[in-house]
């Protein structure tokens, strides 16, 4: 192998430069060993790319596609309430306030009427407390006759 | 970004394990080198698809990261633990008797590429069997284009011989 091999290959892969193409296509035009050379490298080159499909044909896909990590499920997000609608999450407080109410309801019925009672007539005295006797508010104080 | 360049480079795999394999039997020259090669390669590209440039060719980095797996890993320690290379005779021709039934001359090319230097025949996959221009397989080789002019040339001479 040579530097003219080399060139005559460049050319054959069309990777020259103009100038340089220029002066080897005349120096190929004028010498018959050179164009004889020429043609033994283009001709070898048609069967490699062909002789390279046999081993990729050849290849052991099924083998090399079930080593394949599988495809990862795509990651859920750090943040709170991730994964979560917006609608799933309003159906979730409605939910919520309504089972509160009910549940507040039902304690407010079971409960036994006779404490209802108690916290009433506790209400009922306290109020009377001040209102039945008002008089002893009013009752100056002996201080206060004098100025009266 | 991270994901959807996991997707995309995950879904592109499956579209290159062929030349992936195609490339890695021409580095090692030994069939079940060149699987445990490529499942090597796919999982560090699953690995490192954040690196991914996402709308470049995926087979272009598959082949980068395959190489680089090859010089620094196994080739690597396949020399250092004595084993070296592969016989060249047994080389690419793996599944030898399929082929030589149906192609005798790609069996006999295949041959002789295989009798080239390693980074012969690796320039000569690049240039021949995956189409890369002589400046992009200097790019990839980290080689200047006049060197990848030699070696194409070598292996092109080579082959001439075979007539």
């Amino acid at each position: 192998m040579t530097d003219e091999d080399a060139e005559l290959v460049a050319l054959i892969d069309n990777e020259l430069d103009e100038v340089a193409k220029g002066r080897l296509l005349t120096r190929l035009t004028a010498n018959e060993g050179l164009r004889k050379r020429y043609e033994e490298l283009r001709d070898a080159g048609a069967p490699i790319t062909a002789a390279f499909d046999a081993p990729a044909e050849k290849a052991p896909l099924p083998r090399l596609c079930a080593a394949l990590p599988p495809q990862s499920a795509p990651r859920m997000a750090s943040r709170p309430f991730a994964g979560i609608t917006l609608r799933e999450l309003a159906a979730c407080i409605v939910s919520f306030l309504l089972g509160a109410g009910a549940a507040a309801w039902i304690a407010m019925s079971v409960a036994p009427r006779g404490e209802h009672e108690d916290w009433h007539a506790a209400v009922v005295g306290y109020t009377n407390l001040f209102t039945m006797r008002p008089s002893h508010l009013c009752t100056p104080m002996p201080h206060c006759r004098r100025w009266s | 970004m991270g994901e959807a360049s996991q997707r995309e480079v995950r879904a592109g795999l499956e579209q290159c394990l062929a030349r992936l394999w195609r490339y890695a039997l021409t580095l090692s020259r030994a069939s079940d080198v060149a699987e445990d090669l490529v499942q090597a390669t796919c999982l560090r590209a699953i690995e490192r698809a954040d690196q991914f440039a996402s709308g470049t060719r995926l087979n272009r980095w598959l082949f980068a990261i395959l190489r680089s797996i090859w010089f620094n890993d196994i080739r690597a320690r396949r020399i250092r633990e004595g084993g070296g290379l592969v016989d060249a005779e047994e080389a690419l021709s793996t599944g030898g008797a399929h082929i030589i039934e149906t192609n005798v001359l790609a069996t006999e090319v295949l041959k002789a590429i295989n009798r080239l230097s390693e980074a012969q025949r690796e320039t000569t996959l690049l240039a021949y069997g995956e189409g890369y221009t002589y400046a992009e397989a200097a790019d990839a080789l980290g080689i200047p284009i006049g060197t990848v002019m030699s070696r194409l040339a070598a292996a092109r001479s080579a082959l001439a011989k075979l007539k």
